[in-house]
């Protein structure tokens, strides 16, 4: 028979329905199995008013279940004198059964443990009982005498088994066979006759319940677009807006409202923003830009249609003309004037205030804005390509003035944006790049997000990011485990982003040796390198594996380098040898570079460190002496193509050393007894790491079998 | 429906509901819920049902008359029902009705916001109410006050009297509210007549005038007095008091003399008051009458 079970409360929050209604599932199946009852499926349903869960298939009866249980071991069961002991007496309580009913099994006692048959109907009310006590509350709350907790003070209970009420009371509450219509547009009562979710689903309909969250957000996501259509406009509603429309409504419909066209001039963002987010309407665009038009999702009857058009007009003219008011306010203020008041507000504790920040991140997009620009000059072959630096430093300089205007203030989520049009509106000869710096510097906005567009925005967000990385470590703001309250991890994941997609030229190293604090902090960040090293590695190690799908120990053989080797060449190495480990040329040249790099190692793993280079003189076999001329072109060759980003080019070049340096291993004795032939063999060989480690730390690599 | 009627309406409505009419508190405050009648009824375990209208005081929020919607004095409905009747949301809607908003007639939601006080350690769970999208009351079910669970549970309605009476007259500036008219004449006086002069002579006193000096002296010192009351165990001055420390500390953000750290730090000391405060309540009145 099926279950019909709906918990009726006061309007739950829209944020919390998922979770709710998953755990409400969860909990009960548990329970059920937990009890040794089936089902054949499970689903939930709910509006803002209630919470449903409908199984179909639970067996009338628990069968009788017969298991063998197992105690103490006899010589602990009974005591010198023969007599039960504690522990027996324990084992007998807990399985419900006599000491004539114990056993002998494997030197233990044991009982045959009945659970008697029961009916389902009679087991239910614990079994929904316990479930609705273990749900996971996201915010629980207390009503009249104390009842509670729950999500929100409960009103009825509809709970069916079959064509029978389950008698079981919830929070004061006892269940029956009704359930109630929508609170405004219907007022009787729905009675069912029995657990039949067809009848259920249907009966809430004509009480104006649409009980099935997939039905209202297809009837809204299919509304949106055909009223938009008529219109000629596009909607403006993510997916998340959506979801909430869906939640914030048993009975969805939509009407189209209007605002002012004046209030076009303000930046559309703070008018888009205040609609989505204040009032849950859907803008609508034309060509890509706001039009003054916009849905509002409603209940009511059609007569109510102008009231709630006119007052959801009323609502949005007053909250447009304080964003508007706001603008005209903030851009009445010069830009310098925001950062004298930041220099008021402290940024992080002991980071002094945001306007010093400021200061750093100029001095710091600025440095790394004059190490990149030979290599942009390179490329464009033009001596006077790369960043101009005056523009750098201005742009560094008001991307975050707008934390001091009003706008953000009441906007939070618009910082940047705003400031976008303040710099703009400041600086006639502000363009278009500079304008995104401002919005961009603040990207990835959240894991996968995406990053400034621009060559400049990107000098400008790890500046920014840099700077408030180091600054944590250096006054002790750590992450540790699951607690990093200045999402540090994300800035560092958007330093390795950043600097790889737009193939900086520079190593991590480099990076962290452009950046300055005061000489105090300087001293506490210079102790922190090491660990500002690893942190920003295990990012980097993490973009392998996500993002480019690179192997365990492939990415160990990068990471080892990857600190001097700008990160985007990195990659590229990574790669290519990802490409290529199961090509058997792959396998010798791993197999040769630990053989050389067991042989050039001290006891205690170190790189032996002998004096002086490779003499040509001390190189008396022919296979030797091959090698060494072939090293001279190889490691030439190798550099070459790494320096023209031709990875794949290196290791062919690379490969061609393996054979050569296996014959060596074959045909010389490297430990020979005269110290200058041995020595100069071993530098030899310390020559073949060197090249090897060009690329990759090879002996990192994990060969099958 | 004028400004004055709203207000005899909902008195009338909540009357009639076995609420006791009480009058605003002499004191400055950010909200109704600071008025004794609420912050220290909803502690213990009596019963309580009470409402009315509070002035109340938000420095920040003036505009000097020239924002249509801002203002840094006005005017909350408030109730108070202990312990939450599980019928509350119809009573409530019953009131609405009463003021002339019929839900028949319109699109009337509870959308989730819940409350918070750090300065009163006090926080609920509850409901902004929206009429039409338009913001009209504040629904919360205590659950901690002055840092106690409450037990029973308050449930607290406040409803915004300047929005309503702007959305039942449809006026675009609460400044154009017709506070009262004559029915013989005709005759009225509008929100403008009695409020714009406070609000711009306040706005320039609370941004531009009011010493910085004075007003920490007002806190330090009313901080100082409200031990000195909790000492001799007198509840109603030190409350008086705290009051008073939170009203001076708003003015001083008004001021901008209040620097991220020192908020937290003043926050903190009118948080440790009002704690005291209600536990020297909960204490001292266990035999208090109800109603």
């Amino acid at each position: 028979m099926d279950f019909l079970f709906e918990l009726g409360l006061e309007e739950i929050p829209a944020r919390f329905m998922n979770g709710l209604l998953e755990d409400l599932q969860k909990q009960f199946l548990n329970q059920l199995k937990t009890a040794g009852l089936q089902c054949a499926s499970a689903e939930t349903l709910g509006t803002y008013r209630r919470l449903t869960l409908f199984v179909s298939d639970i067996p009338a009866e628990k069968p009788e279940l017969r298991k063998l249980a197992k105690g103490p071991k006899l010589a602990q069961a009974k005591d010198a004198g023969g007599q039960w002991t504690p522990a027996a007496l324990g084992f007998a309580k807990k399985n419900g059964v006599t000491y004539d009913q114990f056993k002998e099994v494997d030197g233990c006692v044991a009982a045959e443990v009945v659970q008697p048959a029961e009916k389902t109907l009679a087991l239910l009310p614990k079994l929904i009982e316990a479930a609705v006590k273990a749900m996971h509350l996201p915010i629980a709350m207390y009503w009249n005498a104390h009842e509670g907790p729950f999500v929100r003070p409960l009103h009825w209970l509809l709970a069916l088994y079959g064509s029978d009420i389950v008698p079981v009371t919830l929070f004061g509450i006892q269940a029956g066979r009704e359930t109630r219509g929508h609170r405004f547009l219907s007022s009787a009562a729905v009675s069912l006759s029995q657990a039949d979710r067809e009848t259920y689903i249907r009966k809430l309909a004509e009480t104006h319940v649409l009980v099935d969250f997939q039905v209202r957000w297809g009837r809204i996501n299919a509304e949106i677009q055909q009223k938009a259509a008529e219109l000629g406009a596009q909607p403006d509603c993510p997916p998340a807006l959506l979801q909430e429309l869906a939640y914030i409504t048993e009975e969805p419909k939509l009407l189209v409202a209007s605002f002012e066209a004046s209030f076009l001039s303000v930046p559309e963002e703070i008018l888009i923003l205040t609609m989505q987010k204040n009032q849950k309407y859907v803008p609508l665009k034309k060509n890509g830009r706001l039009t003054n038009q916009f849905l509002v999702l409603y209940e009511g009857r059609d007569a109510a249609v102008p009231n709630i058009r006119e007052g959801n007009e009323r609502v949005l003219r007053a909250r447009l003309a304080d964003a508007a008011f706001f603008v005209a306010e903030d851009q009445k203020v010069p830009l310098d004037d925001f950062l004298t008041t930041l220099g008021r507000t402290s940024f992080i504790e002991g980071l002094g205030s945001i306007r010093q920040k400021i200061d750093r991140n100029v001095a710091l997009a600025s440095a790394i804005a004059k190490s990149l620009n030979p290599k942009m000059a390179k490329e464009a072959r033009n001596p006077n390509a790369g960043f101009k630096l005056d523009r750098v430093e201005r742009v560094a300089k008001y991307a975050k003035a707008d934390l001091a205007s009003q706008a953000v203030f009441e906007f939070p989520e618009l910082q940047g944006v705003m400031g976008k049009y303040y710099y703009a509106h400041q600086f006639a000869d502000a363009d278009a790049e500079e304008m995104a710096v401002i919005e961009e510097h603040w990207w990835p906005k959240g894991a996968g997000a995406g990053l400034p567009s621009t060559a400049l925005g990107a000098v400008v967000a790890v500046a920014d990011k840099l700077d408030t990385l180091c600054g944590c470590f250096a006054v002790g703001k750590i992450p540790t485990g699951s607690s990093d309250p200045y999402a540090l991890r994300r800035a560092a994941q958007a330093i390795i982003d950043i600097v790889d997609t737009f193939k900086w030229e520079l190593g991590i190293a480099h990076l962290l040796s452009e950046v300055k604090f005061d000489s105090e902090l300087n001293e506490k960040f210079q102790l922190q390198s090491q660990n500002l090293i690893d942190f920003l590695t295990q990012r980097f190690e993490h973009r392998l594996k996500n993002i480019y799908k690179i192997d365990h120990d492939i990415a160990a053989a990068i990471l080892v380098q990857s600190w001097e080797r700008p990160v985007y060449r990195g990659v590229e190495a990574a790669r290519a040898l990802q490409k290529r480990r199961d090509v058997s040329d792959f396998k010798s040249i791993v197999k040769t570079a630990i053989r050389v790099e067991r042989i050039t190692l001290d006891s205690d793993g170190r790189p032996l460190m002998l004096p002086g280079f490779v003499e040509e003189e001390w190189l008396q076999e022919d296979e030797e002496k091959k090698l060494w001329k072939l090293l001279q072109e190889i490691k030439m060759e190798v550099s070459a193509a790494l320096a023209n980003s031709l990875p794949d080019l290196a290791l062919d070049k690379l490969f061609k050393l393996a054979s050569p340096v296996e014959i060596f291993f074959e045909k010389v004795l490297v430990n020979h007894e005269d110290q200058n032939l041995r020595e100069n063999r071993i530098k030899l060989l310390m020559e073949v790491r060197n090249v090897f480690k060009e690329i990759a730390d090879f002996e990192k690599v994990v060969l099958p079998g | 429906m004028d400004f004055s009627g709203l207000i005899h309406t909902l008195n009338g409505y909540w009357m009639e509901r076995g609420c006791l009419l009480a009058q605003p508190y002499d004191i400055e405050k950010g909200a109704g819920t600071m008025n004794p009648h609420t912050f220290l009824r909803c502690l213990g375990p009596q019963p309580w049902n009470v409402a009315y209208v509070e002035p109340s005081r938000r420095p920040t929020d003036g505009r000097y008359g020239e924002n249509p919607n801002r203002l840094q004095h006005y005017y909350q409905y408030q109730v108070v029902l202990k312990p939450s009747p599980l019928d509350i949301q119809d009573l409530y809607l019953g009131s609405l009705k009463a003021i002339g908003i019929d839900p028949a007639d319109h699109d009337i939601r509870f959308v989730e916001d819940n409350w918070e006080s750090p300065t009163l350690g006090a926080w609920g769970v509850g409901w902004e109410v929206w009429c039409d999208g338009m913001e009209v009351t504040q629904f919360t079910y205590f659950q901690q006050v002055g840092g106690f669970d409450c037990n029973p549970v308050s449930v607290e309605l406040t409803y915004g009297l300047e929005r309503l009476a702007m959305y039942i007259q449809k006026k675009n500036s609460v400044f154009d509210v017709v506070w009262a008219e004559k029915p013989a004449s005709g005759k009225s006086v509008s929100y403008r007549d009695v409020h714009l002069a406070t609000e711009k002579e306040n706005s320039t006193y609370n941004f531009e005038v009011s010493s910085v000096e004075y007003l920490t002296q007002v806190f330090a010192g009313g901080e100082v007095e409200a031990r000195r009351c909790l000492e001799k165990k007198l509840v109603h001055p030190a409350y008086d008091l705290t009051l008073k420390c939170s009203h001076a500390f708003n003015m001083l953000d008004a001021r901008g003399a209040v620097s991220v750290t020192e908020r937290q730090n003043y926050i903190g000391k009118v948080r440790t008051l009002a704690h005291a405060v209600a536990k020297l309540y909960v204490e001292k009145y266990t035999q208090v009458s109800g109603f």
